[in-house]
Formats: structure tokens, sequence, C-alpha cells
């Protein structure tokens, strides 16, 4: 290999890992930078480069018997993307290459100017700036745009665009690192879209499996490292966005559990438009006034009476502030409902009009500092049974936490928390990650199973780790995805390798 | 903030005003003295912080009353991880003024008296060792250390307070301010009265009279070099009780009991030394046990006073510090501690002008009392460029790493954090965090020695979108292949 092709590999041994959240501390055998050899120029030769140092280090952690672990934007609440042995930093690998219809395969039932092919450290927010600059747009994203793009996909990210699943869902091809020796291009044999001799110049293995293809895309790492994938766009799109409080009354009920959004007024749009994306939020301290409503409707242009969204000042809460709220909740839980009370219309006040670009609507986060989310996929037809349970079970806990239900069309990844038909409903509930929040996570989880609701959670947010969090799923879909792994990482040491506690804790090592 | 640092705050807090009261009542009543006036510059205990960092040059420990202020630096030649520490001890009594009453109430053998005494004799110190290694490693300790029983008080038991005011009297100085704690800036030679004491101290044998000393600390790891209670790794408590016995002129017999890691893994140092005096320099020799490795350990040590107020311990013993893995545990270690302490029977020196005591004097103790109520853990400041770009800003390439930035002799000397983890990439954020013991280290030395915690962020390459290549129209397509 040419000598300015060779990647930067830089390691630090023995040290501490902390996520984005700062909710998971984890003492690593080895930290593992690994760079492009041109960091600043898309280069495909350097881009096969490191796929060849990719399969080095999976070499070492075989040779050391070492768990090895993809790191994406580190914002998972979990430790699912984490391994006491080596983690690869894969957030400085950023290329984006631009596929031509030529490279497309000859059944391709699309057109490569929809296209992209992102490394595996593209964040959403170059994915989203760089779309923009060729009129192009994302189709959804989680809230904000820290991700990496291998890190959303692969714990089932998701925003709560109606119609549209997970941000997984808009992936098409997977460039996947099983072994020191083995790459593979991983693409739906019902749904080809490279061909041949594209694959080729990855020097990849080709292989067109359904199963396989769905099985990878919800693996948060434990098939192997992602190196590259092809993602699905759509032409620039513009969003408008309206806030209100819906006091609870039978329309409101309709939105939420059937989004029959036509009972509704001051939406922004005559009834008969649907929303792009909608979110309801409660405030658990406040359910008289009823959900806050988060409506988006989608325009090809940006719309004439658009207003700009308002950019956060200088003043913006430190690392401390959620945990000053956890503890001073903790120590004085009476105070919970003031401060929910106090700080919800200042972070979340009615919205008229604002509009962007999907880049410019989930934009930076301003949210530092230890905070707790737990996020739980369930039928549509359970939703306002579970949200009653939570207004019942918070009487007693008085959790400083939001509850918001979310929407996302179900995927066919086996493992994909988003797997309740046609639409799963997603029910968060964030905060500070105080003790009593942690509490209460714990009391629904129990409450939401003994209500016989299935919940499957999201792999990147708090979850019950007593091996229960896979039951919603069923045999099914468990035993497709460990075929799935079984057949890509077809020896014991390699799934070793890419094993970690919360794989053995979820019971999917087997 | 933790109920544990609200712990904290409230002992500092009552320390204070418990310090505060009789320093201002004293300066009305011109028959009272300072009792800092008669620290002795002998059996200079070991930083308490270094005891709770496991670094302290012998694990037999000296029951003796401390110094008001000192300040150690020590150095370990042992493995490769080489640990390096530096640690700062302060009397708060001392520090906000007090020590001033009559040497009647000093001596006074009642609860209360015994009880200011040993308030009189209560150290906090502050330590920091930071070990070798890939990645080096920064532990932090801080301890609160008393002398509980004291029969070597020059103040409690010689002449000494009587004889310094005669000399001064004798002498023609007029009367000194009670609060004033050093007497030997008034050109009259004292060095026989204290070498009289400190003489009379170190044979006082009191028919087996202990010095009692006792001490509390936590230690642990320093995260990201921040110190919260988030930020350590491990944080290990040690309490731990010495006693030093005068058998005669010549020789003193140490008994410790350290115990390690309580509350978690729980072991416990149990040891003697014999300890030999002579004008220049003390010769320890320890034997202890180790209850979690079940063994005996030697050691040995000199402790020499190399001028008036300027010590250095060298010691040749077991390196036993598992709990927070600064090194190998149970390697033979040789550790040099150098340690400056504040004592009165300093040589004389020529009477310089003072400065008139002004408001700033005065409001001392309420500065002091303003300082600890402030202390609310670490903080951090941030240059960021989150935030700045309408199509969102890309997050940084790597996790944070940093150092700990010094500024000394008030920026005279400084060392720089110098990034080499970018690759060539710009910075994407910068994070200067403070915390209790480096703000604390500030204040002490008056800003000659400021640490800082420096942390940043990689930013991401900036590649233009590249195409993907483009195959020659006479590629053949082949078949897929099975998995």
């Amino acid at each position: 290999m040419p000598p300015d092709l060779i990647p930067t590999v830089h390691a630090v041994k023995n040290r501490k890992w902390e996520n984005f959240h700062r909710t998971v501390n984890q003492k690593v055998a080895r930290l593992v930078d690994v760079w492009n050899a041109r960091p600043n120029v898309a280069s495909f030769p350097a881009y096969n480069a490191t796929t060849a140092a990719l399969q080095a280090l999976i070499g070492q952690a075989l040779e050391e018997n070492l768990p090895l672990r993809a790191l994406g934007g580190g914002w998972s609440f979990t430790p699912i993307a984490v391994t006491d042995g080596i983690l690869v930093n894969t957030r400085p690998l950023n290329y984006q290459f631009r596929l031509a219809d030529p490279n497309l395969h000859p059944d391709a039932d699309r057109s490569a100017e929809h296209l992209v092919f992102a490394q595996c450290g593209v964040s959403i927010a170059e994915l989203s700036a760089s779309l923009r600059a060729r009129d192009k747009s994302l189709r959804t994203s989680g809230a904000s745009n820290g991700q990496t793009i291998a890190g959303a996909l692969s714990t089932g990210t998701h925003g709560s665009a109606l119609g549209v699943g997970g941000l997984q869902d808009s992936v098409v091809a997977l460039h996947l690192i099983t072994a020191p020796d083995r790459h593979i291009w991983l693409e739906r044999a019902s749904a080809p879209v490279l061909g041949d001799a594209s694959v080729d110049f990855l020097d990849a293995e080709l292989v067109r499996d359904d199963a396989l293809f769905d099985a990878a895309l919800v693996s948060f790492g434990s098939f192997g490292i992602i190196h590259g994938v092809v993602l699905e766009v759509d032409d620039l799109f513009y969003l408008q966005q309206y806030r209100r409080q819906h006091p609870e009354s039978p329309a409101t009920w309709a939105a939420i559990e059937h989004l029959d959004f036509s009972g509704l007024q001051h939406l922004g749009r005559p009834p008969n438009v649907r929303p792009y994306f909608f979110q309801a939020v409660y405030n658990p301290y406040d359910r008289a006034d009823g959900p806050h409503f988060t409506m988006m409707y989608r325009e090809p242009t940006r719309p004439a009476d658009c207003v700009p969204r308002s950019r956060p000042g200088e003043w913006r809460p430190g690392d401390s502030a959620a945990d000053v709220i956890a503890r001073l909740t903790d120590l004085s839980p009476e105070l919970t409902p003031t401060l929910v009370n106090a700080i919800l219309p200042q972070q979340y006040g009615d919205v008229e009009g604002v509009c962007g670009t999907w880049g410019e609507m989930f934009w930076d986060t301003s949210t530092r500092g230890r905070v707790a989310s737990t996020a739980m996929g369930i039928p549509l037809d359970r939703v306002r049974e579970a949200i009653d349970a939570l207004f019942e079970l918070n009487a007693t806990h008085t959790a400083p936490a939001l509850f918001a239900v979310r929407y996302v069309r179900a995927g066919s990844a086996p493992l994909a928390f988003t797997c309740h038909p046609d639409v799963t409903a997603v029910l968060e509930i964030d905060g500070p990650h105080a003790k009593g929040m942690l509490k209460f996570y714990d009391a629904v989880w129990g409450r939401l199973r003994d209500l016989g609701i299935p919940v499957t959670f999201h792999w990147g947010k708090l979850l019950p780790l007593d091996g229960t969090a896979t039951d919603a799923y069923g045999a099914a879909r468990i035993d497709a995805w460990v075929d799935a792994r079984h057949t890509l990482l077809p020896s014991a040491a390699l799934r070793r390798v890419f094993t970690n506690d919360m794989l053995h804790r979820l019971g999917l090592d087997r | 903030m933790s109920p544990r640092s609200w712990t904290l705050r409230a002992v500092l807090l009552g320390l204070s005003l418990g310090t505060w009261m009789p320093g201002t009542l004293a300066a009305q009543d011109a028959s009272r003295v300072n009792v800092y006036r008669f620290i002795l510059g002998v059996d200079v205990p070991s930083a308490p912080a270094f005891v709770v960092l496991g670094v302290a040059p012998t694990h037999v420990l000296r029951g003796s009353a401390p110094k008001p202020l000192a300040a150690s630096g020590l150095g370990t030649f042992a493995d490769e991880t080489r640990p390096a520490g530096v640690a700062v001890g302060v009397t708060p009594y001392f520090l906000a003024g007090g020590g001033v009453r009559t040497i009647e109430s000093y001596r006074s053998r009642s609860v209360g008296g015994r009880l200011l005494r040993v308030l009189t004799k209560t150290v906090v110190s502050l330590g920091a060792v930071r070990a070798r290694g890939d990645p080096p490693a920064t532990l932090v300790g801080v301890a609160v250390r008393s002398t509980f029983h004291d029969p070597h008080d020059p103040a409690l038991n010689t002449p000494l307070p009587e004889d310094v005011a005669a000399l001064l009297r004798d002498s023609g100085v007029p009367p000194i301010p009670p609060a004033e704690e050093d007497v030997t800036g008034y050109g009259v030679d004292l060095a026989s009265a204290y070498a009289g004491a400190r003489r009379a101290m170190r044979a006082r044998t009191g028919g087996g009279d202990p010095q009692v000393s006792g001490g509390w600390g936590m230690a642990g790891r320093l995260r990201g070099g921040v110190w919260e209670r988030d930020s350590l790794d491990t944080l290990h408590h040690t309490f731990w009780l010495s006693a030093q016995v005068t058998l005669n002129r010549r020789f003193d017999l140490l008994g410790t009991v350290q115990l390690r890691d309580a509350f978690g893994s729980e072991y416990a140092w149990i040891g003697v030394a014999m300890q030999r005096k002579t004008a220049v320099l003390d010769l320890i020799a320890e034997l202890y046990y180790d209850t979690a490795s079940r063994g005996l350990y030697p050691g040995v040590a000199l402790d020499a006073r190399l001028l008036t107020t300027l010590g250095l311990t060298a010691s040749l013993t077991t390196q036993t510090t598992p709990e927070l893995d600064l090194a190998e545990p149970r390697s033979l270690a040789l550790r040099i501690a150098v340690q400056w302490f504040y004592a009165s029977d300093r040589e004389p020196c020529p009477r310089l002008p003072r400065p008139a005591m002004t408001h700033a004097h005065r409001a001392r103790p309420l500065l002091f009392l303003l300082f600890l109520t402030t202390l609310g853990g670490c903080y951090s400041h941030r240059v960021s460029i989150v935030g700045t770009n309408p199509e969102g800003t890309p997050p940084p390439a790597t996790d944070y790493q940093g150092i700990v930035a010094w500024s000394l002799l008030w920026g005279v000397v400084e060392k720089v954090a110098v990034p080499t983890n970018c690759q060539g990439q710009p910075l994407n954020e910068v994070k200067a965090s403070s915390n209790l013991a480096f703000d604390l280290l500030t204040v002490v030395t008056l800003g000659a020695v400021a640490p800082v915690r420096l942390d940043w962020l990689c930013a991401r390459p900036t590649p233009a979108e590249g195409d993907f290549p483009i195959p020659s129209d006479n590629t053949p397509e082949r078949s897929p292949d099975a998995p």
C-alpha cells in the first residue's frame, strides 16, 4: 500500500470512555481513533485503505482475544455501543461519495441522484449540509444531529415523520467488515442497488440477501463494523412548524390514538392537510391543559410566511444544569412539579410558522450533561392505556419528566424497536438523570408489562437489563437476527469479538 | 452538590466560625498571646494527603502535632509509573487568625480547653499524585488530621511562652500585639529558648504518655482531570490512628493503624516503628502488617532537617496502593519527600517594618468564611463552535483529551496544552475546568500555583463530496455470491 494511503490509527490504552449524555462510563483496553489517510479529500483508494485498517484491528482483537466495537457519535444512553476491549472511534471517517447511474444495478428501482454513499462516521449534521448543497434532504432523523450515520441506523434512531420509518429504513446497502479477511457489500436481493462492477471497486464480497440485510440494519455493532452505507434521500423540502397545547378532548385523543387530525383547530393548515411530522408532549403536572402538539408540514419550497428558527444565545445550560435539577428533585421531590412547570414553558413554548430544511429544524442540541431517556415502542391502539398508566404512576413518583409520543412506520429490520405494524407509537420519557427518574422508569416498565402491552425498547436509550427487553419481539424475530449473525460471523471467535456485555445481558449473544 | 460535599462544607464552615470568634475577641486583650508562636520544627508528620493517597514515605506514622502550614513534594523511584506528587496542609484555625488566648486558658485541663487544643492542631491537607503510564494517572486526596493528645506541646509543658516573653521584655521590645504569630523578627535571639524547649520535648518521656493523632481522608483517581464525585473512578476512604511514645531522648516508639478503603474492600496496615533521634536527622525503621496480602513488610526512612523550615525524608519502603492502581503493589520503592513547614524556632532575622493593620487584614476571617460558603465543586468554561452553523454543526471527531495546565509563580512559568491527537484538524471545543482542590491550591498559594484542567475536542475533517468510481462499459455483471 502506498504510504500516503495508510490511515492514521491513534490508540490510547486503558482509558475511561464516557458517552455524550454522561450515563455510561466504560473502561476500555484501547480507544482507537481511525482517520482516513487523506482526511480532507474524499478519496476512494483511501477509503479502501481504511477498510484494510479496520480489518487489521479486527485481526488484533482476535489475536488478543479482546472484544471490539465500532463507536459512533456516543449518543446512546446505554452501553450498547461500547466494550471493555477495543473501542474504535469512527467519527473521523466522514467521506461521502456521489453515485452516478452507471454505478447502479440494472434492476435498481431508483435513480443515483437520490442516493448517497456515506462512510460510517458521517454525522447527521454533515449529511444534511452536503445534501442541502445538492438540493436533497434526509427523510427523517432523530431530534438532533450529532449521531453518526452508522451509529444512528444501528440503534434504530427515529424521528416522528408520519409514513416514514426509522433512519435505518432509508438505508439500501451496507458495506460491512466482518473479519480480518472478509468484508461484504450487503443489499437486499429484492432491491439491488450497486452494479457488480461498482462493488468490485470496494474489493468486497457481494451478498444480496433480504433477511441478512434486514437483520444487519439494526444490529448495534454486533455484526461487524459498518464501514459505509448507501442512503436513499428525497428532493430538498422544507418543514413549517406549529406547536400548541390542546386541552384533552375526543379530538386530541383521535390525533394521538388514530393520527386523525380532522377535529383539531389552529393547525396552521386546513384540516384536510396531513402533517409530515407529528408529536405530542405531555407535562405530567399539567394534564388538564392537555398535550403540546407539534405539527410540521412538508413544502417543496420555502413558505412565504416562513419564520426563521431562533438560534441559542451565548447563555446556554451548562454541563451541571441537568445534574443540579436531578439532585434538587432527588433531595426534595415536592419541588418537582414547580420546577417542571417553570422550565417547560421556557423550553417548549408555542411555535407559529417556524420553518427550515430538515437540517435546520433538527439542529444542534443545547442539552448537555447527565440526562435520561427511555423510548418504548408500543402498538398504536395501546397508547392511551400506556399514557394513563404513566400519569397514574407519576402521581406517586413525581419524576422530573416529560412524556412524549412519536410515530414511526414499522420497518423490516427484525430488531427495529419500531416494529409494531403499521405505525409504532414511541412513548418517550425524558428528564435529568435523577434517581427518581430511574425508579420511575422501573415502575413504568413493570406496569406496562403487567398491563400486557407489548413493549419494544429503543436500543440506544435506557431499557431494562433483566432479560425482558426482548420479550415483545417474539421468537421468530430473535431467531432471524441470531441466525443472520451466525451466517455473517460464522466462527465463535468472531462472534466473541463483536459481543459486548449488553448483548450478553439482553440474551442476544447466543 | 452531593450530600458528602455539603457535609464537608458544613465542617469547614463550623471550623471557620469557631476560628473567627476567638481571634476577634483576643484583639481586645493584650495579655493574650498567639499559641502559634511556639511551633517547634521537629517531628514533622507526613502530609495527611499523602497518607490517604498511599504514598507517604512511611506506613507507620508519627503521632506528633502538625505544623500549621506545610507544603510537600514527593518523588518515587520504584517501577516505571514513578508516582510524584505535591501536597499542601493548612490548619484552618491558624489560617483564620486563631490561636490567640492566654497561656493559662491554653493549658486548661477542662474538656473545652482540650477540644480547643485539638482544634489548634487540626490540619486540612490536599494532595495530588501523578503516575506515569498510558495514559498517565492523576490521583487526588483530601484529608483532615487532628492531634488528640500532645504531651510534647512546648506551650503546654515547657516554660517556653514565659521564657520568650521574658527575653523580649528584657530586650526592651514594646508589648507585641497578641495576634502576632511570629516573634523572631524583633531582633532578639530566642534560639536558646526554642532549643531548650526542643530538647526538653524530644526527651520528655512522661511515663509513657504518647502523642496521639488520627485522621480521615479520601482519595480517588481523577477522570478527565476534574474532581467531582462522578469524576473519580475509585473513591477510597482511609482512617488512621497513630501514637508516638518517647522512650528516652534517643528513641521513640511509633505505632499506627490505618484502615484503608473503608466502606469498600476494607483492609488495614498495622505497624510499629522505632525512631532514632539525633540533632540533625532521625532514622526510622518500620515493620507493618498488611491484612490484604497477609504479609509483613519492613521499611526504613531518614528524616533530615535541611534548613530551619525545610526537611527532607528519604525512605525505602514497600509500594502498597493496589486500590488506586498507582503502581505494582508491594514492590520496593525509594521515596523522597521535601517538606517546607511553618515553625517558630527558625533563625532570628532583623526586624522589618510591618504594614499597618488594614481593613483587608481585619476582613481576612470574613473573606475566608465567604470563600468557604461559595465552594461548589467543579465548574467549567467552554469555547465551542456548536450552534454557529445554520445547517447544523458537525460534532467533534474525538473524545475529550486534556491535561492539567499549571501556571507557576504568577505566570512566570506555565505548562501549555499541546493537542497532538487532532491529526492536523482544528479544535472543535476547548473546555477549562477547575475544582475545589485547584481553587484551594491557588488561593493558599496566593496564585503562585494555579492549576486548571484543559480539555479539547478535535474537529472533523471537512472533505468535499467525492465521486464513486464509474465502471467501464465492458465490465461484466456477475452473479451474487451466497454467504
